[in-house]
């Protein structure tokens, strides 16, 4: 590439003032050297013609000038290493490269940074293991924390469970966690209470919630004659940075296998209860079902807890009583990772495995009170019949009602009623809006390991946010040409962020500036050319573009 | 050089910051050879670039245009390859109704980690652009 050529037609392009090889850009003397020419030749913009951007961003910041009117473009990469044996075409090329490169600099305005408050508090909502968790980890690191929970005790589903395959005790931990979490000065409990709305955006939200039973309260009071503190029927108003969604899950209802009609059928849950609290008696037979409700077309998931439950109360049978049979109907048994070995542990215990078929389902009857299942046993290619005392259906996982959350806050969920990720594997408690956060079963089927992991996860996700004093935009953000907008409300539909709002008083949309990651779908979908994309506006681009031809 | 009297095309191309651009770049710095006749600008996101962009460059002159995003479902802005999708859908049949030359315009998902499907699209346009010849409508409107 002839680079003195390039020199001197970049030196007659509009508005350059000062044209200047520099051998190792790279270099902290090269830069400050840059930011003096430009001082002494009273620039207002530079143009680094250099490699790839990723290398050259930081550049730009120590040249001492606001950095988005410093452009760079990889001159290497689009001009010379891609037209090796061709230095004039390369030539040509660089200067059109270069010439577009001033165009844009010319007409860049100075963006500065704009910067909001942060409510440095988190609201978690839900109060299950998760929920706890997370907001046990975000105390701990020093903010203030709400725990909302609809019901009147914490725990959740964990309250139900009596021990991991692995033998830990969840009664014990759960004690602890709760324990903690109520006396930590910086977490405010919220029992009995649901939230009903939600505003504002990544630190700055306001959240109201009823507490149901107070509410009741107050409404027995005034019917009763008396009168009620005016602030007792109001809704509390909290104000938080961030917001973690814990919101659970449960053990579905299953349809099938007679549940319901016969109380010898009960669920992993329910016998889990009875194994441990004794009142389950001599047990000589038990059957169990895997995948009640899971993995066919209705719910096509698969609840990921329930063969290792299975696992644990079948291997807790045999340990009560080691002459009982003990027969597990299943699809694929999922014991991943290291939960193999008690699969292992309960073969070598003589618990059977029978693997069916989706479309060969075992059948259950009710023959005067007693159990009889028929199933074909593939090994033996015949039908087997099982006559249990008790039959324990693996029931799904489903998420609770999350509509009214969705609804409110404009987050996002799967097929399977699941909160969804922002992005499974760079974001994996982030949701696509910022500063809310997401754990628990609400999110998808998890052991109470993984649970903790998640919220953990979602907790530390959490601080960094609220750890920032201010939370300041990015410079390359959307803005409105007031005078021009009409208020369609175009842009607010199309802005995947939530980054824009109608002020209604004055009939225009408005940016929160620290929620726009600065696409520039609005400038688009603008009908009245009203929307703009600090540095990369229509001027900048259609100049580019002439010059570019 | 080329079988078209020497012609040698002018092509625009709008390439977003995260995928495309970033595409590009390793292609070059892959030592992939494209046509020095395409002429990139950096946008944050396509569906930032508004359909009067890629028609002033027609109607200006450009022999070729193309919008580059990221691969369906990878859009750094969740949607915005899809807006820009439609967009394009929309002006390709317009310009078609109209009689103008729909295959000017192209539009291709490249990826950040795609130099070579970058080095090859540019190859393969730049070519069919060059067998086309020159942009009518680069002599006969002005703008």
């Amino acid at each position: 590439m002839d680079m003195g050529k390039l020199a001197e037609a970049a030196k007659a392009m509009a508005g350059v003032v000062h044209v200047e090889e520099v051998p190792f850009l790279c270099t902290k003397e090269a830069v400050s050297s840059i930011g003096a020419k430009i001082r002494q030749h009273k620039a207002n913009g530079a143009v680094l013609a250099t490699c790839a951007l990723f290398a050259t961003k930081k550049l730009a910041a120590g040249i001492g000038i606001d950095p988005c009117l410093v452009q760079t473009f990889n001159l290497r990469e689009e001009a010379a290493w891609s037209n090796k044996g061709n230095p004039e075409a390369a030539t040509r090329k660089a200067i059109a490269l270069t010439r577009m490169a001033v165009e844009r600099v010319r007409l860049q305005e100075a963006c500065p940074m704009r910067v909001m408050d942060m409510k440095q508090a988190a609201l978690v909502i839900g109060g299950g293991l998760a929920g706890m968790v997370a907001a046990q980890s975000i105390a701990d690191s020093g903010f203030d924390v709400h725990l909302v929970e609809k019901e009147t005790e914490l725990g959740g589903n964990a309250r139900r469970i009596y021990s991991t395959v692995q033998g830990s005790d969840v009664q014990a931990l759960l004690r602890d966690t709760i324990e903690k979490i109520e006396n930590d000065p910086k977490i405010h409990v919220y029992k009995d209470a649901e939230v009903s709305e939600i505003s504002g955006y990544a630190g700055n939200f306001q959240v109201a919630f009823a507490q149901q039973r107070e509410a009741a309260k107050v409404e027995a009071e005034q019917e009763a004659g008396q009168e009620a503190s005016p602030e007792k029927g109001s809704k509390p108003l909290l104000e938080v940075g961030a917001i973690v969604l814990a919101t659970g899950g449960e053990g579905g209802i299953p349809t099938e296998y007679l549940y319901g009609k016969n109380e010898r059928v009960v669920t992993q849950e329910e016998f889990e209860k009875r194994l441990f609290d004794g009142t389950l008696g001599n047990v000589k037979s038990v059957a169990m079902i895997q995948c009640v409700g899971s993995r066919d077309e209705k719910r096509p998931y698969c609840s990921r807890v329930c063969c290792s439950q299975a696992l644990k109360n079948a291997l807790r049978v045999k340990e009560m009583s080691p002459g009982a049979e003990v027969v597990v109907f299943c699809r694929d048994l999922m014991s991943y990772g290291f939960l193999e070995q008690y699969y292992t542990l309960a073969r070598d215990k003589g618990v059977l495995f029978i693997r069916y078929e989706l479309d060969k389902k075992p059948e259950v009857k009710d023959e005067g009170g007693k159990l009889k299942i028929q199933a074909v046993e593939p090994a033996l290619r015949g039908m087997v019949t099982v006559e249990p005392d008790w039959l324990v259906l693996s029931a799904p996982i489903v998420p609770n009602d999350q509509s009214k959350l969705v609804e409110i806050m404009g987050v996002e969920t799967t097929e399977d009623g699941f909160f969804k990720e922002a992005e499974v594997k760079f974001r994996p408690v982030d949701f696509v809006k910022d500063g809310i956060f997401v754990c628990g079963l609400g999110h998808s089927p998890r052991s109470i390991s993984e649970s903790i992991v998640q919220a953990q996860a979602a907790g530390e996700r959490t601080v960094a946010l609220l750890s920032r004093p201010q939370l300041s935009s990015g410079r390359v953000v959307s803005e409105v040409r007031e005078r021009w907008c009409a208020g369609c409300e175009m842009c607010i539909q199309v802005c995947p962020y939530d980054a824009r709002y109608k002020d209604e008083e004055r009939g225009i949309v408005l940016v929160r500036e620290a929620l726009c990651q600065g696409c520039g779908a609005c400038v688009v979908a603008c009908p009245s050319g009203a929307a703009r994309l600090r540095g990369f506006s229509d001027t900048q681009i259609l100049s580019m573009t002439e010059v570019a031809i | 050089m080329s079988d078209n009297n020497g012609f040698e095309p002018t092509i625009v191309g709008y390439f977003c910051n995260w995928c495309t651009y970033a595409g590009a770049d390793l292609a070059g710095s892959s030592r992939l050879q494209y046509p020095h006749n395409v002429r990139g600008i950096r946008v944050m996101c396509s569906s930032s670039v508004d359909p009067m962009y890629l028609l002033r460059a027609l109607f200006g002159g450009a022999d070729g245009v193309i919008l580059c995003g990221c691969e369906p479902g990878d859009c750094h802005y969740i949607s915005g390859n899809y807006k820009a999708r439609r967009r394009m859908m929309v002006l390709k049949t317009v310009l078609e109704t109209l009689g103008l030359e729909g295959d000017r315009l192209w539009m291709r998902w490249i990826g950040a980690p795609d130099g070579p499907k970058f080095a090859k699209t540019m190859n393969e346009f730049t070519e069919l652009i060059r067998e086309k010849g020159p942009n009518p409508l680069g002599t006969a409107w002005n703008v």
